[in-house]
């Protein structure tokens, strides 16, 4: 499944460490900091704030999805890893994980940017983010690269 | 609470911090290594701790270090670990709290940034509570810190005032005026923390100005151009361009000649210097730290230091150093430190080595133990065991020679341990070394108590030393320069005095001044001998 090239298994382990951060790190970057007893309006500021603004950069504002998909299109061999070469991690389990938590978030991502949202959606939002968190830390953990 | 400055190109961790650990006072963020320099550079030694994040989606020319083969993109990940590097350069001991994890980061970049106040996140995925936790750890761990390379700071609330003071004034334009009696480690400070925390890159160099002759000293500090006295060959830079760049440490500078006070003034003006015999200008750019043991205000008020010099000196921010005597608070640790310190001789610690190897223990370990016992031994390590009695013969003496001579005492209370067992071997545990009350009290004479004690014996016999019939005794061991000879034979005769007018400062003004009116100067620099009246009364019963 995963290939055997030093080169490209180098190259998937710092993708693979690079979704880490990018959507791993900040999907649940500011719901991880909110007190247990947080107001709701505090906790869907925060949960608007990690999914429809998960990273910032010179390029603008990106959303989860947009981190996603570009990452996701490079692990199913969609997208070339390096120059021409594409490899499929499919059947990986944690990127199967990783996959479905965003997808099912995709509902919440909806919901927010069509408006207020309440209590109940705000909570499948924090905890499917912390699971899309996790799976990109499994994922990250499994395709790294043992350095000698 | 402290000062954080947080190093990020996105606001996320000022945000969270703000209200999420609102204890601390936050600046930033800066979002690249010029904004964080600038934000450091106005901070002025205030901040505590940096948060530095690592991924800095920021413009290539806001970028610092090299792109690799991993391009621009790459050097964005890794910007933190770039900024680090110029951090560690610049503020060496400054904790900064890299925002990830100690595995997302390759090592061998993190080494070569240094490690040394660099820490990581236990987890990359950090939330307030732990974070809260590893900067309070952090921050109390810093002020525990109580020595710093040759320095000793200890834990006394003058002491960690008077470095937090030195962090501030290192990295300001205006001269450095440090006081305090001779041996509390003016000189250290100067070169071990104020040149290393100025962020200047230039040389420290230091002129004793008690040891320059009168006539070289403008040479020695300005330069002079061949032939512009008698014995001028060649050329030569002085002291304030051989600094240029760096840090210039003029030590008793209450021995600066007339000319030379002249000249340091126009250069303390203009910053600029001209060498003897030479009118052309050179420009210098040097950070003045200036030492003296004297009370630099009343030599102005004495006329013997001009009063413009002495404002340029930046007096108002003058640092003062306590006499060893009032940092007793501190003595266990400085005990510690003072041996760790004297075994980095080489005679002592090739001593104790062989001593160790002998005995089958470990050369690489001694323990500083104050008791009556050294505790059970668990290790083959040697232990110097120093018990009450010596210790409260340590607290007692008044340190005239302060740090320098506590450190002496130090060295060689250890030295006279181990000879004795080498000598004599107790024949009981080898890996105890005892440093005996008989053998600090010899240590601790002949000065003062020997001084004291000669006039002790005068008191009793009733008959003060005739000292205008030049009968003075003054016992003297070897110093390091002529300036503590003379404050030494000073600090004697002020003691005689003492007796013989039965510690009426008045009197003793009159005897020395002429007039009664300057009692209180006498009581001044009584004091700055470090001379005690409480101790003195004792003596007169």
């Amino acid at each position: 499944m995963l290939p055997a090239d030093s080169a490209q298994r180098e190259a998937i382990a710092a993708h693979a460490r690079r979704l880490k951060h990018d959507l791993g790190k900040y999907i649940a970057f500011r719901t991880r900091w909110l007190a247990g007893d947080a107001p709701h309006e505090e906790r869907e500021q925060a949960l608007r704030a990690d999914l429809l603004a998960t990273r910032r950069g010179p390029s603008g504002v990106s959303d989860a999805q947009d981190v996603w998909r570009s990452s996701r299109a490079v692990f199913f061999g969609e997208a070339p890893l390096v120059r021409d070469v594409r490899v499929s991690l499919a059947e990986l389990p944690e990127l199967r994980r990783v996959d479905q938590a965003m997808s099912a978030l995709s509902v919440v991502i909806e919901a927010l940017r069509a408006g207020p949202c309440d209590a109940a959606v705000v909570s499948q939002g924090i905890l499917g983010a912390r699971e899309v968190s996790d799976g990109c830390h499994a994922l990250e953990q499994r395709l790294r690269v043992t350095r000698a | 609470m402290a000062e954080i400055l947080i190093v990020d190109d996105q606001d996320h961790y000022l945000d969270l911090c703000r209200r999420a650990i609102s204890e601390h006072r936050y600046r930033g963020p800066a979002r690249s290594w010029r904004e964080a320099a600038e934000a450091l550079g106005r901070a002025r030694g205030a901040v505590d701790l940096v948060l530095l994040d690592v991924h800095f989606a920021i413009p290539a020319e806001e970028l610092v270090g090299t792109v690799g083969d991993d391009g621009l993109e790459g050097l964005q990940r890794r910007q933190g670990l770039e900024i680090l590097a110029l951090l560690r350069a610049r503020y060496p001991d400054l904790p900064v709290i890299l925002m990830t994890s100690r595995e997302d980061v390759v090592l061998e970049d993190v080494a070569a940034a240094g490690q040394e106040y660099t820490y990581f996140l236990d987890d990359d995925y950090v939330d307030a509570r732990s974070l809260q936790a590893q900067i309070a750890n952090i921050l109390a761990a810093r002020e525990g810190d109580i020595s710093e390379g040759p320095i000793f700071w200890g834990r006394s609330l003058v002491m960690r005032q008077l470095r937090q003071r030195l962090k501030v004034l290192a990295l300001g334009r205006l001269p450095v005026l440090l006081l305090g009696p001779t041996g509390t480690g003016k000189s250290l400070l100067a070169r071990h923390h104020i040149h290393q925390r100025s962020g200047r890159r230039g040389q420290f160099v230091a002129v004793d100005l008690s040891t320059v002759p009168n006539e070289l000293m403008s040479a020695t500090l300005f330069g002079a151009s061949r032939g512009a006295y008698t014995g001028a060959t060649a050329d030569r830079a002085g002291a304030f361009e051989t600094a240029d760049g760096g840090t210039l440490f003029l030590d008793e500078v209450g021995n600066l000649s007339a000319d030379a006070q002249k000249m340091l003034l126009s250069v303390l003006q203009e910053s600029v210097v001209v060498r003897l015999g030479e009118v052309r200008e050179r420009s210098v750019d040097v950070k003045l730290v200036v030492a003296t043991h004297e009370d630099l205000a009343e030599r102005v008020a004495q006329g013997l230091f001009r009063a413009d010099l002495y404002m340029r000196l930046n007096p108002a921010a003058a640092v003062r150093l306590p006499p060893l005597a009032e940092r007793s608070i501190d003595l266990v640790q400085l005990l510690e430190f003072g041996v760790a310190q004297a075994l980095r001789r080489p005679y002592l610690s090739g001593l104790v080595g062989d001593y160790c190897e002998r005995n089958g223990l470990r050369r690489d370990a001694l323990d500083v133990v104050v008791g009556e016992a050294a505790p059970a031994r668990r290790q083959p390590t040697l232990t110097l065991l120093f018990p009450e009695r010596s210790v409260r013969l340590l607290r007692a003496h008044t340190w005239p020679g302060n740090l320098r001579e506590f450190a002496m005492v130090v060295e060689n209370a250890a030295l006279f341990a181990v000879s004795e067992m080498l000598a004599l071997p107790s024949g009981e545990r080898a890996d105890v070394l005892a440093v005996r009350p008989k053998v600090v009290r010899d240590l601790l004479g002949p000065l003062p108590a020997e001084a004291l004690r000669a006039a002790e014996r005068s008191a009793e016999r009733a008959e003060a030393p005739a000292l205008d019939a030049g009968q003075l005794v003054v016992t003297l061991s070897p110093q390091d320069s002529l300036n503590k000879v003379a404050q030494e034979t000073e600090r004697q005769y002020f003691v005689h005095l003492y007796i013989e007018h039965r510690g009426d400062f008045a009197k003793m003004a009159i005897a020395l001044l002429g007039d009664a009116e300057h009692a209180r100067k006498v009581q001044l620099r009584f004091n700055q001998l470090g001379l005690k009246v409480r101790d003195m009364k004792e003596l007169l019963g």
